[in-house]
């Protein structure tokens, strides 16, 4: 039983100078409890598969799929309204800024009150202790205290922590943590990605954790999407990934993890991608990496397609397929 | 980029200023006020070519209404007021009239406003904590009851209203030129300049005029609008233009006693004031818009 | 929370005293009567000082001088006129807020779409249209053509109300005379045009500045947040984004004083209306500089006094500033 399915997701722009794809036929699949790490470059559209998944697209913007499975039931056979309620009961998103995702004209108490009346209810002694409950959860150590605080008053962890303990009093099936570190401190992204991970794995809850910084996602994930411009690039195991990447954009991005301590070779330089993700007026024709693309060359210009390699996952590149030690199938997805 | 074979798309960034025309002539509305305003202007240019008669030349029809009513005559194609004045002259010369008045009332309050702006911006705190403290207090007050006194101070007539319009005007430069200045004085380029060893001179010239041009641009259009406004109100109060003139506001206050006998010389000198205004506002706005300023 | 509107009442104090000071050189320049300026010789800077502790000393026990055209005293008179301007104004204000604030998050739930079109462009006619001309144009159509609305004054001259406190909707109301209903439903229809004509350009403004900072609330992160909570659109709109929207809308609402007297200074003068501003014109006309000089001081206090409300205002309603680290 799978806990997402989405097959063939296109998010698309409408602006005045016409329409232009920021998601392009996307498919994943993501198992219950599991943990999936999604990774690209900032604008390479992994943000907004997390809002069309929830369905918080801004208006400007307009969603395909041919099917969004979540928890057994198609999004896209639901009205707007019934969907709303739904995906609000099964999913919960935290997003990258803590402190500008909580409304600044409110306490904590009443902004956690607001999701508890509507999922679990209950009089007002019964619902402060189901928010002190879910503050200790995520490791608040003076919930009582923190209640009544507004968010300019707490830290960024702290915030983020509420940010959580918000998300998870609706008890949803997936937790969507959209760079839920990128704007801490150093210090703090571990607590709070060891929090997710801890509690995806406490509560069987499924976690996509979206990033754009590899080292995250190398010691907490079952599986990796890679994203770029829009494009499902590979999607594999994560051990599959890190011990053999096959597409030259994955490489990339392992490439420049800096290196620390003993593996680090002195002298040696850090790789960097050349160039930058187009624009999304101004897309390549074919392999959308193709104008940076290290190992380019002339068939590059046509266009590549997602094809299944046996005992690794899937990759969306003519030059990795033909290198790779296993052949692919003539499947294509 | 340059090794790579080159049969991708280049994107093509354009110039600020093109990009602000760019942007501009989009807002379909605000190109067609500029028309408007054109227009306006042009009339205002060649106004003894394009009115008929004297603005103060009196004929034997009185109250005579405009030629599309049945009792209009075709001679007076906005019809006469009730001392037998063409409208339409009196219409095209007030044009002038109120345009050359509020460049006027924009040109002095800008330079003196602009010119303490930067003043207190880029002096000591001294300076500025005074001159703010003051066009705090003159922001305060309503400008029109400031414009009125001074008026009443300095005596009624035109060259009078148009330094108590200028007067008012003053501070809105000064605040809006020494916010913009010290907002970009905060910025890291700045920073970076005067690392670079600018001198004070260049810095001000190179780096900082160009990113408060918009404010000021936008700040000018306000002005003139206000000032429009303002002239014509001292007007229509009887502070400003006198009777003979053919100031817009001044032809509302004579004509509101006859507004049951002849309601055209009430109603199309106001259409004058508004569209004025209107279109002077909606090319603001599309300006604040192109160039992506906020409030 | 008692910090802050010291604090406040501090600035309000220094604004007065700056406001003095302006007010007090006024009557250098322009020897206005000497019962309030002293002698108006001063030979050294000491002597202007005192001058000017004088001229406090004046002001502040409400010796504010007689008016040269009548010889009442211009503070009394300030008080006796105040009220209707007060009614007229807040009557103005209660009409373009109640139309305006829901007219602006009309436009930005519909951003861009031509409801919100067709309600930007109006407010831009609205704000650029001469009040003096719009003040016309209503009387010609509905009290001359329609003759729906009287033309001028506040009541009628057959209610013989006796000012108690000077509101005319409060006066007829309290008064014992048989009409008072009546009374006070032919003020209220005085009231209505003028009330419309002085509301208009803070309406237009209004309905702007709801619209932009509704629609800069709305985009904001916690409201994607508040989505996918699943909470109802209406709790999203009216309890979370209006709430943050009226932190600037409050600030405007302030600034509008301004407007909002200006406009009264014309209105006044259309309808006849007896208020501060047609009393203060009249002066001007006259060159009776004592009452000029009443006038200002009095309408700027105000004006003072009422930026300091809504500044304390402003610090209730935003917890950022009210609680800060």
């Amino acid at each position: 039983m799978h806990l997402l399915r989405l097959e063939n997701l296109s998010v698309t722009y409408h602006s005045n100078n016409g329409d232009f794809p920021i998601i392009e036929r996307l498919s994943l699949k993501m198992d219950m409890g599991e943990i999936l790490g999604i990774v690209g470059e900032s604008g390479s559209g992994k943000s907004i598969l997390a809002l069309a998944i929830m369905g918080l697209l801004s208006p400007k913007m307009s969603m395909r799929a041919d099917y969004i499975n979540l928890d057994g039931q198609d999004l896209m056979k639901m009205s707007h309204a019934q969907r709303a309620a739904y995906v609000a009961s099964k999913a919960a998103i935290i997003f990258q800024e803590p402190q500008a995702s909580l409304n600044p004209c409110y306490s904590v108490s009443s902004q956690l009150d607001e999701t508890i009346i509507l999922h679990q209810g209950g009089n007002n002694k019964l619902r402060k202790s189901r928010a002190i409950n879910l503050l200790e959860s995520v490791g608040v150590t003076q919930p009582e205290t923190v209640l009544k605080m507004y968010p300019h008053q707490l830290s960024g962890g702290m915030n983020q922590r509420v940010a959580i303990a918000i998300a998870l009093s609706c008890k949803p099936r997936l937790l969507i943590a959209d760079e839920p570190t990128t704007a801490l401190d150093v210090t703090i992204q571990s607590q709070i990605i060891d929090l997710l991970v801890d509690l995806s794995k406490a509560e069987d809850v499924g976690l996509m954790l979206i990033t754009h910084d590899f080292a995250l996602l190398s010691e907490n994930t079952d599986r990796v999407g890679v994203i770029y411009s829009g494009q499902l690039m590979e999607h594999a195991a994560t051990e599959n990934i890190l011990s053999c990447p096959h597409h030259p954009y994955t490489k990339a991005l392992l490439d420049s993890i800096p290196q620390l301590g003993d593996r680090h070779i002195k002298g040696s330089r850090m790789f960097a991608l050349e160039g930058n993700i187009p624009a999304i007026d101004q897309l390549p024709v074919g392999c959308r990496l193709g104008p940076r693309c290290p190992q380019a060359e002339k068939l590059c210009v046509k266009n590549q397609k997602l094809k299944t390699i046996e005992n690794y996952g899937k990759v969306r590149c003519h030059v990795a397929i033909a290198h790779s030690p296993t052949q692919p199938k003539d499947k294509t997805s | 980029m340059i090794n790579q074979p080159q049969f991708y798309r280049q994107p093509e960034i354009p110039g600020t200023f093109s990009r602000w025309v760019k942007s501009f002539n989009k807002n379909k509305l605000a190109v067609s006020a500029l028309i408007v305003l054109l227009v306006i202007i042009l009339i205002a240019i060649f106004a003894p070519w394009i009115a008929p008669y004297d603005p103060t030349a009196q004929f034997e029809e009185l109250s005579s209404p405009p030629y599309w009513y049945d009792s209009g005559n075709s001679k007076y194609i906005l019809g006469t007021d009730d001392l037998g004045r063409d409208l339409f002259s009196r219409l095209v010369y007030g044009a002038r009239l109120s345009l050359k008045l509020a460049t006027i009332v924009v040109l002095i309050s800008a330079t003196i406003g602009i010119l303490l702006g930067c003043m207190t911006a880029l002096t000591n705190i001294w300076i500025d904590n005074i001159i703010l403290r003051l066009t705090d207090l003159i922001l305060a007050l309503p400008s029109l009851l400031l414009a009125i006194v001074i008026v009443a101070l300095i005596g009624p007539g035109l060259p009078n209203a148009i330094y108590a319009v200028a007067i008012v005007l003053i501070p809105h430069f000064v605040l809006v030129s020494r916010n913009a200045i010290k907002h970009e004085l905060n910025k890291d380029y700045v920073t970076a300049t005067i690392l670079d060893g600018a001198n004070k001179s260049r810095l001000f010239t190179h780096s900082i005029l160009p990113n408060i041009l918009p404010s000021l641009i936008v700040q000018l259009t306000l002005a003139f609008s206000t000032a429009i406004l303002e002239i014509s109100a001292l007007g229509f109060l009887g502070l400003g233009a006198q009777p003979p003139h053919p100031e817009w506001g001044t032809i509302l206050s004579e004509s509101y006693v006859y507004i049951t006998i002849a309601p055209w010389t009430v109603t199309l000198p106001g259409l004058a004031i508004f569209f004025t205004l209107l279109s002077i506002n909606l090319v603001g706005d599309g300006l604040r818009d192109a160039m992506d300023l906020e409030k | 929370m008692t910090k802050i509107i010291l604090r406040q009442l501090i600035i309000m104090l220094l604004s007065l005293i700056t406001l003095t000071i302006f007010t007090f050189s006024l009557t250098r320049f322009f020897p206005v009567d000497s019962s309030i300026t002293g002698n108006a010789n001063v030979d050294n800077a000491a002597h202007l000082f005192f001058h000017y502790f004088d001229y406090l000393k004046l002001i502040v026990s409400g010796d504010w001088g007689y008016s040269r055209i009548n010889g009442s005293d211009v503070l009394k008179d300030f008080l006796l006129y105040f009220p209707a301007t007060i009614e007229l104004s807040f009557a103005a204000l209660i009409i373009s807020i109640s139309i305006g604030l829901p007219l602006g998050v009309f436009a930005a739930r519909h951003k861009n779409m031509w409801q919100d079109k067709l309600i930007v462009s109006t407010t831009l006619v609205g704000y650029s249209m001469p009040i003096f001309w719009w003040g016309m144009l209503l009387v010609l159509l509905f009290s001359l053509t329609l003759s729906l609305t009287p033309v001028a004054s506040r009541i009628g001259f057959e209610y013989d109300i006796l000012p108690v406190t000077g509101f005319m909707l409060i006066d007829t109301l309290i008064s014992n005379k048989p009409y008072a209903v009546e009374a006070f439903f032919d003020a209220l229809h005085h009231l209505i045009l003028p009330a419309i004509v002085l509301g208009t350009i803070p309406l237009a403004i209004f309905t702007r500045v709801t619209r932009a900072s509704m629609i800069e609330a709305l985009s904001s992160d916690y409201i994607r947040t508040a989505k996918a909570k699943g909470l109802a659109t209406s709790r999203i709109i009216w309890v979370h984004a209006l709430r943050n929207a009226m932190i600037p809308i409050i600030t405007i609402i302030g600034l509008q004083i301004s407007v909002l007297i200006t406009g009264t200074l014309i209105t006044e003068i259309i309808f006849s209306w007896p208020g501060v501003g047609k009393w203060l014109l009249e002066a001007v006309y006259r060159r009776d500089l004592v009452t000029i000089h009443g006038g200002l001081l009095a309408i700027a206090s105000t004006v003072i006094f009422i930026n300091m409300l809504i500044e304390i205002t402003t610090y209730l309603i935003n917890p950022r500033l009210r609680l800060q680290k």
